[in-house]
């Protein structure tokens, strides 16, 4: 299990207020939420604490927020949204408004996207144009290599 | 060796006669005495308990203090080691505030110094407890504010920040300068 998830979850941000009866608060002004690894960074995260203890929803909203967590094999997984909702018991992550993640060599977009952080899987996604199709890119190993050897070029000018 | 005399004989009469200014001193004698009456408590308790209702006799706050000073010109009541318990709402468990000093005004504001905490009685509240070194509270408004580091817990989180404020009514609460939440364990 990915030790991420038994870490405490911080969240950095200037403004900060809640309400009592709801049990829910809300953060303004560069937020950052961190956990492990996971980070999220967003313009405002309200968290819903009405269940109770570790059942948690976080809901991060911004011009996109953006996620980042390390897989267990090491690498560094990226997603990007203008909604990004992580349901801390689940530990599910779900994208909505220009939803994009970006996994080893393929990047995924919809309208929205459901991924599994524990289990590093793909759930669901969903397109707004109505005819179901789903754009998934699978970049092969070569055009990553290429991608690469682009980059490290550039680098030596 | 004359002049020596002169010059230290001299100085000390200056000495006298800045330091005493008795000879300027027009006012009569009884000035001073009223300025000290102002300082003096009206009555003081020790060991006290004083409970307060609102208009529709309900119980609005109580007080125990290990000690009391009520001044009446100045218009307010010191406390050393206050413990305020605040009622809200009928069927509410009551908050509990305690301070190394307080300090209330005829406004029924409360103004709490040095380890000031504040502790909800009710175990499912939100907010379970609140530590700063100063809060004032309204206690007829019900509301409390202060402009220092504060540190405010409750069942699965502790929140840290620079300033804060809340409605015990409505239960919002507000911090300007948030540092940090922490969800979860704190290690």
């Amino acid at each position: 299990v990915n030790q991420d998830f038994d870490q405490p979850i911080k969240i950095k941000s200037e403004y900060q207020t809640a309400d009592g009866i709801k049990k829910v608060s809300v953060f303004r002004e560069n937020v950052n939420i961190t956990q492990g690894s996971l980070e999220i960074n967003a313009d405002e995260l309200e968290v819903d604490a009405g269940k109770g203890k570790g059942q948690e929803t976080f809901i991060a909203k911004g011009t996109p927020a953006s996620y980042e967590q390390t897989m267990k094999d090491g690498s560094r997984i990226r997603a990007a949204a203008e909604y990004i909702e992580y349901r801390v018991e689940g530990r599910i992550l779900t994208l909505t408004g220009n939803a994009e993640l970006h996994q080893n060599n393929h990047s995924v977009r919809g309208s929205s996207i459901e991924f599994n952080m524990e289990k590093e899987q793909l759930m669901a996604q969903g397109t707004d144009d109505g005819d179901g199709r789903v754009m998934t890119i699978f970049q092969t190993e070569s055009t990553v290599k290429k991608q690469k050897t682009q980059q490290d070029e550039e680098q030596q000018d | 060796m004359k002049r020596i005399y002169i010059s230290i004989g001299l100085l000390f009469l200056l000495i006298l006669a800045t330091n005493n200014l008795w000879w300027l001193d027009t006012q009569p004698q009884e000035t001073e005495q009223q300025d000290e009456a102002f300082l003096q408590p009206n009555y003081l308790a020790s060991n006290m308990q004083t409970r307060l209702y609102n208009e529709q006799g309900q119980l609005s706050h109580s007080i125990h203090a290990n000690n009391m000073e009520h001044y009446d010109l100045l218009g307010f009541t010191l406390f050393q080691q206050p413990r305020y318990r605040i009622f809200v709402a009928e069927d509410e468990a009551p908050w509990e505030v305690t301070a190394e000093q307080g300090t209330l005004y005829e406004d029924n504001r409360i103004q709490l110094e040095t380890n000031v905490r504040i502790i909800s009685q009710d175990k499912e509240g939100f907010i379970r407890t609140v530590t700063t070194s100063f809060i004032e509270i309204d206690l007829t408004g019900k509301t409390m504010t202060s402009d220092q580091s504060v540190t405010i817990s409750g069942e699965n989180y502790t929140i840290s920040g620079n300033g804060f404020s809340a409605d015990l009514t409505t239960k919002q609460f507000e911090l300007l300068d948030h540092v940090q939440t922490i969800y979860g364990k704190t290690s």
